[in-house]
This record gives C-alpha cells, sequence and structure tokens, in this order.
C-alpha cells in the first residue's frame, strides 16, 4: 500500500486553491496529532463496549440482522415519535409543522415514519430529529411547493458545473442483499447537493437565496 | 436519490454503503458542495449511512480530508474510511469491505482512476429508467388528487389558492401569489365598475371572469382547511372570496391614489 507520507510530493502541490498563497495543508499534518490517525480510529472504537463495537463492525461489513419490524414494535415507535414532536418547539419542529398543515395525513402516514425509524434503527428520539431535520432542509432546497410532495426526475437538474457528463449516482445491488451507493463525480460526496432545483414559474420559493438555480437554457448551453 | 430510497424498504433497512472518489482535477463545484454540505449536514439525509468510502490519488486532498474528519461526529467518524493509492490498491482495499468495484474502473497507461464509461452509461440509464418508473407510478396514484374537478382535496397543489388567515402561507405559496397578480390586473376594472354604477352586475361579471380564468387556465382550485382536511369551495363561495379581495385590493389602492 502506498503511503501518503512516503510518495508526498514537493511544497508547491500544497497551494491553496481558494487562491492565498498560504499553505493549505501543514506539512505538520502526518504528523502524530495531525490529522486523524489509526491511532485515533483505534481510541474511538475502543470508546464502544465489545457487542457496541462488534455491531458496529457487523453494520459497516453489511452482515448486521435486520430488526424485526412486528406491528407493536411499530405502533409503539411511531407513538413515541409523536410525544418527542410534542416536546420540541415550535422553531425547531416549524418545516415539519407546515409540512402537516399542507397535508395533514402526514401526521398519521406510517410508511413516512418508518423511513425514518428504520434508518436509526427505530431509536425514536434519534428518529424524530432526523425526521424534522430532512423536513427542514427539504423545504429550504425545494420550497414550500415541493415539501409534502416526491422529488421526481424532472424536478432536478443535474449540476452543470461538473465537468464530467457522468456525474450520476446509482444504486447498485449486491450480492448479498446490500445496497451500495456510488457516486461516479469526479469530487462529488453529497447526492443532495449534486442536484439542484429546476427553475420554476413563481421564483423566490426556496428560502435560500444564495441556491444557484440551472435553467433549461443553461442546461442547452 | 432520495426518493428511491423512500421506495425501497430493503435499503431504508440495511442502510448504505457509500463509495465515493475524490480523484481527478479540483474544480469549482467541489468548493460549492463544501460550502453546501456546512449548510445541510450530511446526517439529514432520511437513509442509514452504514460506512463512507472515500478514494483518493491525490495527497493533498487526502490530507485535507483526514484533518477535516477530526471535526466529524464520533459515529460518523467510526465509520469513515479513507482509502489513498493507486486504482488497483483502492480496489483491493474495497475487497476488504465486501465492495467489488473492478467492473467499474480500468488502468489508463497514466495510471489515472477513471470510469468504465461504457458499462456506467448502461447502467445510469437504467437507472434514469428506474427512477422515471417509479415517479410515473407515484403521478398515477396522485392523480385523483390532482384533478381541478374532484371535490376533494388531499393536499393543495401549487396551482391551487390556500384561502384562511395564515398569512405567512398567503405570502409565499405560489398559487396564492399567482391568485394576488391575477386579481392585480382587474383591480383597475374593478374601480372603473365601482365608478361607473353601482349595479353589481358588472362587478359579479368581473369576479366570474377571474374564477373561469383561474379553472380553465391555471388549473387552481380555492381551499379551505377545515380542522384536519381541504375542502374546495364551490363556484359561489370562491366567487364571493374574489369579490371580497377585489373589493379590499381596490380599496387599498384608491386610498393610495389619494395620499
Amino acid at each position: 500500500m502506498l503511503s501518503p507520507t512516503e510518495e508526498l510530493p514537493g511544497s508547491a502541490c500544497f497551494c491553496n486553491p481558494w487562491g492565498s498563497s498560504k499553505p493549505l495543508i501543514s506539512k505538520d499534518v502526518h504528523q502524530e496529532g495531525g490529522g486523524y490517525t489509526d491511532a485515533d480510529l483505534a481510541a474511538d472504537m475502543n470508546v464502544l463496549s465489545f457487542a457496541e463495537r462488534q455491531a458496529m463492525v457487523e453494520d459497516i461489513h453489511g452482515v448486521l440482522d435486520v430488526i424485526e419490524e412486528t406491528t407493536e414494535l411499530v405502533a409503539q415507535s411511531i407513538e413515541e415519535m409523536k410525544q418527542v414532536l410534542g416536546r420540541m418547539n415550535s422553531q425547531q419542529r416549524e418545516a415539519w409543522d407546515r409540512a402537516v398543515f399542507l397535508r395533514p395525513a402526514l401526521a398519521d402516514d406510517q410508511r413516512f415514519h418508518l423511513i425514518f425509524l428504520r434508518a436509526r434503527r427505530f431509536q425514536a428520539y434519534e428518529a424524530t430529529v432526523l425526521m424534522v431535520s430532512y423536513m427542514r432542509v427539504k423545504r429550504d432546497l425545494w420550497g414550500d411547493d415541493l415539501l409534502i410532495h416526491r422529488i421526481t426526475w424532472d424536478d432536478v437538474s443535474v449540476l452543470i458545473c461538473s465537468s464530467s457528463e457522468y456525474d450520476v449516482e446509482t444504486i447498485v445491488p449486491s450480492e448479498e442483499g446490500r445496497r451500495y451507493f456510488r457516486n461516479h463525480s469526479d469530487a462529488d460526496l453529497f447526492p443532495f447537493f449534486s442536484y439542484q432545483r429546476r427553475e420554476r414559474r413563481y421564483s423566490g420559493m426556496g428560502r435560500i437565496g444564495s441556491l444557484k438555480v440551472v435553467t433549461d437554457q443553461d442546461e442547452v448551453s | 436519490m432520495n426518493s428511491v430510497v423512500e421506495d425501497d424498504p430493503i435499503t431504508q433497512q440495511r442502510g448504505l454503503v457509500i463509495v465515493a472518489d475524490f480523484g481527478g482535477e479540483w474544480k469549482s463545484s467541489s468548493f460549492e458542495l463544501i460550502r453546501y454540505s456546512t449548510v445541510y449536514p450530511f446526517h439529514t439525509q432520511p437513509f442509514r449511512t452504514v460506512s463512507t468510502h472515500c478514494i483518493s490519488d491525490d495527497p493533498t486532498r487526502y490530507h485535507l480530508i483526514q484533518a477535516i474528519r477530526k471535526f466529524f461526529p464520533q459515529d460518523t467518524r467510526r465509520r469513515f474510511r479513507l482509502h489513498f493509492g493507486s486504482p488497483l490498491e483502492t480496489e483491493y482495499e474495497l475487497r476488504t469491505f465486501g465492495l467489488d468495484v473492478s467492473h467499474e474502473l480500468f488502468l489508463e497507461e497514466d495510471k489515472r482512476l477513471i470510469h468504465h464509461k461504457k458499462d456506467l452509461e448502461a447502467r445510469i440509464e437504467e437507472d434514469i429508467r428506474r427512477r422515471q418508473q417509479l415517479d410515473d407510478e407515484w403521478r398515477r396514484q396522485q392523480a385523483p388528487y390532482r384533478d381541478p374537478a374532484s371535490p376533494i382535496a388531499l393536499f393543495p397543489n401549487q396551482h391551487d389558492v390556500i384561502m384562511g388567515r395564515k398569512k405567512v402561507v398567503a405570502a409565499t405559496w405560489p398559487g396564492n401569489i399567482m391568485y394576488r397578480q391575477v386579481l392585480l390586473e382587474y383591480v383597475d376594472r374593478y374601480i372603473e365598475a365601482q365608478d361607473v354604477s353601482s349595479d353589481r352586475i358588472n362587478k359579479t361579471m368581473i369576479s366570474v371572469e377571474i374564477l373561469h380564468i383561474l379553472k380553465s387556465h391555471y388549473k387552481s382550485r380555492l381551499l379551505n382547511r377545515e380542522d384536519t382536511r381541504w375542502v374546495v369551495l364551490d363556484d359561489t363561495d370562491a366567487q364571493t372570496k374574489i369579490s371580497r379581495t377585489l373589493r379590499d385590493l381596490a380599496r387599498e389602492k384608491t386610498t393610495i391614489q389619494k395620499l
């Protein structure tokens, strides 16, 4: 395995891509305490109990058991989520409240709640926080009119400033049933940001004004 | 991406392994993405990220990510793996995690990590086709609620006008913005109708015309929220609401003109 410390190029490589002459990366970064080393990882893992560590390793390798979703478990978890929502202040759950205002059935939508419960392995509090955060981000990015809707292929536009025309991510099913997500762009890690909202008829809906809107004409050009 | 996960219970249960390569040239979108990632944290994704594997053949980027990694939440840190080296080396490293990416990569003379474009094109087409299928299925399910003639409204569409006292919604909802714009075009005619005669027929005709435009051209419905459901106003009620709004707008405009 090529060690980055052995193959480090000259100092000219460590230019600041933002344009400043100040070096972006200190040469001390590969010395002890500079970056996140294997020792740091070991220390992080050692904090866990044996069972937790085992579960995490199994999870990373895709062999962790799937939680059996009994009717009682689902009902109890959703009830707990509602209690947690009730304890949150209105500012935190503003986007969620707006979504429920627009689509009242969402408050009791089991399928929707299950997405977040599964994402947090049925930890009700964490699942609720995730749900509220997700709605906030969705509202920021897509606006109120798409808050309660599925984001379809027609609503998004592939970011044109990417150099590669293959900047599309795919979910690849592997043989053992585990899914892995493959981002094909050069440096785009976050799928959420690989797409931006297509310009819609009524502007000013997105709450973040700095978002670049990609129009159809831009795509053509 | 999120929409696909929403339709896939197996992915929801098992979580996703993310493989991202940070090879290639630096580009402006990278910095934009870093900026967005600080605004929208990665942990708001509606699925469980089992682990993240980053591939990089650039020492600068490698050290940058290593340094940033220290500031990740502890759980993310444990699940984050950064692989540095040639494509072959990173491929072998990924195999130790049960990830086979050999069909996606091949080596060229300059030994840079590049994608197997032919295979990739087919898979991307398949992916887009699958997403479009899911989108179409979703549209079919939602079609009854989007029909302007339907008296039931499960939720307001973007062209629908939300009536009521919730000013915040009225100021930002696209249907309400459109509704106000349409009404503003008719205000002058309405003021004239008020001046010329006290006969209500002219004013009623204007509100009927507006209602017709809203329904036929914009496919809009006027919705009122009652408890936990949306009710579509019938033509008489809708016309009354439009007349009332027109009257208010006319009064505002006249007051401003006087000032």
